[in-house]
């Protein structure tokens, strides 16, 4: 049991390659291959005829596509994304320190969507036609049709200038508080190790209206896929039998049910993971949240292009290992997927 | 007249689906006729009155240039729903066209279209189409360009899946042995049949393709200021939302979202009326 | 009043909600079954046998609605008790196998986990240790070999007909007195059909348990059923001995589902089939519903308050027709 379960973990980690390999090709050939001077883009709008010579010759470019992408792949290897023109810095260095934002506000956003989609789903469908199935229904063709950035300007309008239960939209942690010691690189979970309560709530009420934000997007597909799924399985031929046994309504609705509807639920969890992290970076911008994606965005209208590449290609990688997840996830709920090597 | 007569009834029986298309016709109106539409010049700015509330005279306000945010949400229609109906246009057209070859052809033709829609699959969507259109250069054109490429794949996979299904169906084995070439029974038998799933996606994908247009040129790729665009005007609502002026990010962010919602009720609408199975 | 009746369906109607309006699925059906003995249920498709049995049990799906009727199990009127104590009572002493047990099984809990599931349900004050042992010890009273090994797979893993013994095993878990088997050999292959049913039997004797088959095989309902009540379109024509019916059938459409059942020595093409279809039940139905695809149709046939009652003096005998054979 514990055997397979690793065979598996392993088996899908070596599947992801070909995807991971796809997503590297696919953003050297966007960067690389499309019209403009490449070169021109590294070096940087202010560049001379010199440094963008000297760009050139740096980056491989004057030899031939392969040896350019095999150039490509070892820098990659070592780490080495190129210098961002904007901060000066290795655009690796720069990813790093930012990626914990990034990816706090994601898991959140998305913690917060199932923790409310879900439930949701499953009341809707428990319940056809009550007020709850209709709060389902609105929220869920309400909730694709919001333009997300406009959501967070609402929520910053609504909580922060009419309201004042927010704080004003501007990064992780208000003016008068530091960050917590770097252990994780998540706010929330660094100062709460280290007992720093007040950095916590700063952070926490930072977090919340963005992580909100994404969460109302998240919300409406997940909830439209518990509840149909719920609906699916209320209807299947197991749940009766399970009635008729006289198992009590708790039991069929967890044991029986949820796991069962958990399945095709977490099976478009990849598309939801996708819509999140493209959403990220229109939230990123709106509460100015220091994250890859308003650097990708800053170095985007600076035609800063090292930052770019570097930001789709993690981001891709990122998308990847998260889709690995949930692959995993559900074939460690699914006895029916094959567990043997 | 009798197939008239269906719709009318479908239509009063999806009474939700009746509102969007009246909406959905008002929006195409807008971005037809803007020009002669609007009561001022979209791009006359009149400093004075600058960030003015909706009033009378100005509806929806002034923008911090003093234009008027009503005329500008007007022209803004044409924008978005330009690049959303190329986009979609274009992502059907050539998803329609390998989803089909691959469906019926099979063999290497569909393995390699295949693996392409999976690479597309393999990025976060909205970051592909950002990198795209940084790609190509920040235009309008590459846009469409890059909506279009993010949308394909879904068509690909409807188009390809019918046609699996169908290329077995006996009234395909009838026209084969009645003379037909595979290019007519392709042409002229089977993709007839793929259109009804086909307008389904599109309409549920045009509410997509103008949320992707409209964050694009949010956050400062594609059209340009000073362009009437809802996803620009947003974006420059959005600097003065912290001290209190809703109206510059309201109506275009409102309008927008009014749009998307009725297309999505359209697809959802026409969905149950060709296809009921699928209503979820 | 016989204190020897186990179950008394009494004029139980039932519709259901459809967007084609209110559809009336049963009318006015009775039954009756005494402790320890076996009836069967037979009709097409769609006459209402399956719904008779749900709406018994109290498993209806939320569109059906009792519209009338009783349903008294040892003394008791089941459509009077709470959801609580019929929930109760379901499993611990009436039970129900399905058809096509694979899909009646949850395809992603192991089958000893759900029979652990009922042994739960009704015994609370079972430990866990004593509940796996009562499970392994009754997915071997239903005859499957190596219990212990078998407890641990998942339905998937098991043949159609493993799954139909692990159903049995699950219903027969807390020694219910009355097994409701709604088509149980529909989907396994023939000789699977023979094992099934004689081991439904077996277990049924072994516990002097009352067992109502719900079948459309009239033979099967002859090999294993001590009594046969037909039913078509949501009414009970015929309940009669299994003897007496082979016999001699009063009902018209009992006479033709007799000649409509395939026996060795008799051909297809001399096979006879029952005119017509099933009536649409979304129209207002005459007092009889077979009226419209009878032979014997005569105009006493329209009057209403068409009951169930003994045919000339034989009191286990009921017939509801006005012009029998």
């Amino acid at each position: 049991m514990q055997n397979s379960t690793f065979n598996l973990i392993l088996r899908r980690l070596i599947g992801a390659i070909p995807s991971l390999f796809a997503v590297i090709v696919v953003t050297f050939m966007v960067m690389r291959l499309l019209p403009g001077d490449p070169a021109a883009f590294f070096a940087g709008a202010a560049a001379s005829a010199e440094a963008v010579e000297q760009v050139r010759h740096q980056l491989g470019l004057n030899e031939s596509l392969l040896t350019q992408f095999w150039i490509y792949l070892k820098d990659l290897a070592q780490g080495d994304m190129g210098k961002s023109f904007t901060t000066g810095q290795p655009v690796t260095h720069d990813l790093m320190e930012r990626l914990p934002a990034s990816l706090e506000l994601t898991l959140l956003g998305l913690l917060i969507a199932i923790v409310i989609g879900l439930p949701l789903g499953m009341l809707a469908a428990t319940r056809p036609n009550s007020w709850i199935d209709h709060l389902c229904r609105l929220l869920t063709t309400s909730g694709v049709c919001l333009p997300t950035f406009f959501t967070g300007l609402v929520l910053i309008y609504i909580f922060y200038y009419l309201l004042g239960w927010a704080p004003a939209p501007m990064g992780r942690l208000d003016l008068f508080s530091s960050p917590p010691q770097d252990v994780t690189g998540f706010y929330l979970i660094d100062s709460a190790i280290t007992g720093e309560w007040a950095i916590f709530r700063s952070a926490l009420a930072q977090l919340i209206l963005p992580a909100i934000t994404l969460a109302l997007f998240a919300l409406a597909p997940l909830a439209r896929m518990t509840r149909a799924g719920m609906l699916g399985v209320l209807n299947s031929d197991f749940i009766r039998s399970a009635k008729a046994a006289g198992l009590p309504r708790r039991v069929i609705l967890v044991r029986y049910a949820l796991r069962n509807t958990l399945l095709p639920v977490i099976n478009t969890m990849g598309m939801v993971l996708s819509y999140l992290l493209g959403i990220n970076v229109l939230v990123e911008k709106v509460f100015a949240w220091p994250g890859i994606g308003s650097y990708a965005l800053e170095a985007l209208i600076a035609s800063d292009y090292a930052p770019v590449q570097g930001f789709v290609l993690s981001i891709a990688v990122l998308y990847v290992l998260l889709n690995l997840v949930v692959d995993l996830v559900c074939s460690l709920i699914d006895p029916r997927v094959e567990r043997a090597a | 007249m009798k197939q008239f007569e269906e719709w009318r009834y479908l239509l009063l029986q999806n009474p939700l689906t009746l509102i969007a298309l009246i909406v959905f016709i008002g929006v195409v109106i807008c971005a037809l006729f803007a020009p002669w539409l609007v009561p001022y010049d979209p791009f006359a700015s009149d400093t004075v009155n600058a960030l003015q509330p909706p009033s009378a005279n100005n509806w929806f306000g002034t923008d911090q240039l003093g234009r008027d945010i009503f005329s500008r949400v007007i022209m803004g229609a044409r924008m978005d729903l330009g690049i959303a109906v190329g986009a979609v246009a274009l992502a059907a057209a050539i998803g329609t066209f390998l989803g089909a070859c691959a469906g019926f052809y099979g063999g290497h033709f569909d393995q390699a279209v295949g693996r392409g829609v999976d690479i597309i699959m393999a990025f976060p969507l909205f970051v592909l189409a950002m990198a795209i259109v940084a790609g190509l250069g920040n235009n309008v054109i590459n846009v469409v360009y890059a909506s279009a490429i993010i949308n394909m794949p879904f068509y690909v996979r409807v188009v390809r899946s019918e046609i699996l299904i169908l290329k077995n169906a006996g009234f395909v084995e009838a026209a084969r042995l009645c003379g037909n070439s595979n290019k007519r029974i392709l042409w002229f038998q089977l993709l007839p049949n793929v259109s009804a799933p086909l307008v389904v996606q599109m309409s549920l994908n045009m509410g997509w393709s103008m949320l992707n247009a409209a964050s694009l040129s949010f956050v400062g790729l594609g059209i340009r200021p000073p362009t009437p665009e809802w996803g620009i005007m947003v974006a420059e609502g959005a600097h003065y939302i912290i001290s209190g002026q809703w109206w510059v990010a309201l109506f275009p962010g409102l309008a927008l979202t009014l749009v998307v919602l009725c297309f999505n009720l359209l697809g959802d609408g026409l969905r149950d009326i060709i296809d009921p199975r699928r209503r979820t | 009043m016989n204190t020897n009746l186990l179950l008394g369906v009494q004029n139980l109607s039932v519709a259901f909600d459809t967007r084609h309006g209110r559809v009336a699925v049963l009318d006015n059906v009775n039954l009756h079954l005494h402790k320890g003995e076996t009836l069967a249920i037979v009709g097409e498709s769609g006459s209402g046998k399956s719904v008779t049995a749900y709406a018994a049990l109290g498993v209806l799906d939320p569109a059906g609605k009792i519209t009338s009727g009783k349903v008294e199990f040892d003394g008791r009127n089941l459509l009077e008790l709470s959801p609580q104590e019929m929930r109760k009572l379901r499993g611990r002493d009436l039970a129900m196998i399905f058809q096509s047990p694979r899909t009646a099984l949850n395809p992603i809990r192991k089958v000893g986990q759900q029979i652990e599931d009922v042994l739960q349900a009704h015994n609370p004050g079972m430990s866990g240790k004593e509940r796996k042992e009562a499970a392994i010890e009754q997915l071997a009273s239903v005859k499957i070999t190596d219990p212990a090994r078998r407890y641990n797979a998942y339905p998937y893993e098991l043949s159609g007909g493993m799954c139909q013994r692990v159903m049995i095993a699950i219903a027969l878990a807390c020694k219910p007195r009355l097994l409701i088997a709604d088509e149980p050999t529909t989907g396994l292959d023939v000789t699977t059909q023979v094992v099934i049913m004689d081991l439904v039997h077996e277990l049924a004797q072994a516990h002097g348990m009352a067992t109502i088959l719900i079948t459309h095989d009239l033979r099967l309902a002859a090999n294993y059923c001590s009594r046969v009540a037909v039913m078509h379109a949501g009414q009970v024509l015929e309940d009669a001995p299994i003897a007496n019916l082979f016999k001699g059938a009063r009902h018209p459409y009992t006479k033709r589902l007799i000649a409509a059942t395939p026996k060795p020595g008799i051909t297809l093409e001399k096979l006879a089939s029952i005119p017509g279809q099933l009536p649409d039940l979304r129209q207002p139905q005459p007092p009889c519903r077979f009226s419209a695809r009878c032979d014997r149709c005569v105009p006493e046939c329209a009057a209403p308050g068409l009951t169930l009652v003994p045919y000339s003096d034989n009191a286990s005998h009921l017939i509801a027709c006005r012009n029998p054979l």
